[in-house]
């Protein structure tokens, strides 16, 4: 991939890119097999373009995957998860009666992205390439303990969603490879999962956004699993394994919530910019692994009341 | 390395000669003079570029003309049809949802396809349906209520 040096006062046009439109799954891993090094994918568009836009990248190629019927598939399996296609949008998550009812976190994480128009263009896949770690769909997925699919030609392969980030921006996906589903799970007995994103302004990216999945045992109060994703708490969305060990095989109690958002803020890293410090981004994560605990145990019930 | 296009813009057939990566804002507004579309931030951000695009709102500020074959555009441009505005248009005059105007387009488009997908929504659902469209003189309540009157028509 050139890298434009000077992005905002280059003297050259940037060469245009080549534009090609697989229709087939097989043909866009031929295309990255032979192009991948020099090529950028383009789903869904609404960040790629930006940086396009800007000069910071200068792919030879551009692979557009809109031509793909079947990376825009949105089901449910035969046991009960969900598998959804890279190229769905985030519209079609958040408008989805079956990813309302059976998988809300997911389609509450799709809901608060960016604005309608970002949301009808964006896709699932497109926004975890992407790999911004105040992205919102990440600490969603990672809380419903799901996995992508990640293709190249010849093979594919399995990743839990919280292994995909490598670094900020900087997702585990080699050039020929293309990030193709998104699988979720069946919800477990006795689960609930919820995310909740704190921003100042309706269509920011989230100065942090927690998802909480948690299983009750058989007793109905004692965590007998759960499942932590932060966003906007480092430099990748990352899983808060620290404060899940504090709740697994504990009873659910206020004061042992507490002590596990407490954890949270702890092991997390986040970064501070111009819209938030470190210091008060931890207090944040502490504030919101509370209420979304709140919302996921109120879903165990089978309500979706927030 | 130019590449033709055909797009179909307002209903009509147009074709083009563009880059391959060419985005549809500037295809829209330097290529086809439809230059009700306006361009501000480039990134997604604002709103001012929103078109249609088979009935959705779109950032045409962030789509590749290319990828726009075979699909309808729809501009602020097609929204009058022999002479007559949209409701919506007539709204916006009639109530005052227009300031300075640069945002107006965009506003305009968002609401249409709110109003053809939920013909008489609530305020909220009018808000939300705008919160990707940005008003510099923020003057929201007569945008609002522009699009609530359209919508009682």
């Amino acid at each position: 991939m050139a890298e434009v040096d000077d992005a905002f006062g280059f003297d050259e046009p940037i060469q245009p890119a080549a534009y090609l439109g697989p229709t087939s799954l097989d043909d866009a891993l031929a295309l990255l097999a032979e192009h991948g090094d020099e090529a950028k994918v383009l789903a869904g568009g609404q960040s790629l373009l930006v940086f396009l836009r800007q000069g910071l990248l200068a792919p030879s190629h551009l692979i557009g995957l809109r031509g793909i019927a079947e990376l825009r598939r949105l089901e449910a399996t035969p046991d009960g998860g969900l598998t959804v296609g890279a190229m769905v949008t985030q519209h079609t998550l958040e408008t989805s009666p079956l990813v309302q009812a059976r998988f809300p976190a997911l389609a509450d994480a799709a809901a608060v992205i960016a604005s309608p128009p970002v949301r009808r263009q964006g896709t699932l896949g497109g926004n975890l390439c992407h790999a911004d770690p105040t992205g919102d769909p990440p600490a969603a997925l990672i809380a419903l303990g799901a996995d992508v699919e990640i293709a190249r030609a010849g093979g594919s392969r399995r990743l839990p969603v919280e292994d995909l980030f490598r670094d900020y921006m900087d997702p585990a996906i080699e050039a020929d490879e293309l990030l193709v589903a998104i699988h979720v799970p069946p919800p477990a007995p006795r689960s609930g999962v919820a995310y909740l994103k704190y921003r100042l302004r309706g269509v920011d990216t989230a100065l942090v956004g927690v998802g909480f999945g948690a299983t009750l045992a058989e007793d109905g109060a004692t965590c007998a699993d759960v499942r932590i994703g932060l966003v906007g708490a480092g430099t990748t969305p990352l899983r808060a394994t620290e404060a899940e060990a504090v709740l697994r095989g504990a009873p659910l109690t206020d004061e042992r919530l507490a002590a596990a958002a407490r954890a949270a803020a702890h092991e997390c890293a986040p970064l501070s910019d111009t819209e938030a410090s470190e210091w008060y981004r931890r207090e944040m994560v502490e504030v919101f692994v509370r209420r979304a605990a709140q919302v996921a145990l109120r879903r165990i019930d089978g309500g979706n009341a927030a | 390395m130019n590449q033709r296009m055909k797009l179909t813009v307002n209903g009509k057939d147009r074709r083009v000669t563009a880059r391959p990566d060419a985005y549809l804002i500037d295809v829209l507004r330097d290529d086809l003079a439809l230059t009700g579309t306006k361009y501000a931030c480039g990134m997604g951000e604002c709103g001012a570029c929103t078109v249609l695009l088979d009935g959705e709102p779109v950032f045409s500020c962030l789509t590749l003309a290319i990828e726009t074959q075979g699909r309808a555009i729809t501009t602020i441009e097609g929204l009058t049809r022999d002479g007559v505005q949209d409701p919506l248009q007539q709204a916006f005059a009639d109530r005052g949802g227009v300031q300075c105007g640069f945002c107006t387009p965009g506003m305009i488009l968002s609401a249409r396809a709110l109003l053809d997908e939920q013909p008489h929504p609530t305020e909220a659902e009018v808000r939300r349906a705008l919160s990707g469209n940005l008003c510099r003189c923020t003057g929201y309540a007569k945008i609002v209520e522009s699009v609530l009157t359209a919508a009682e028509e």
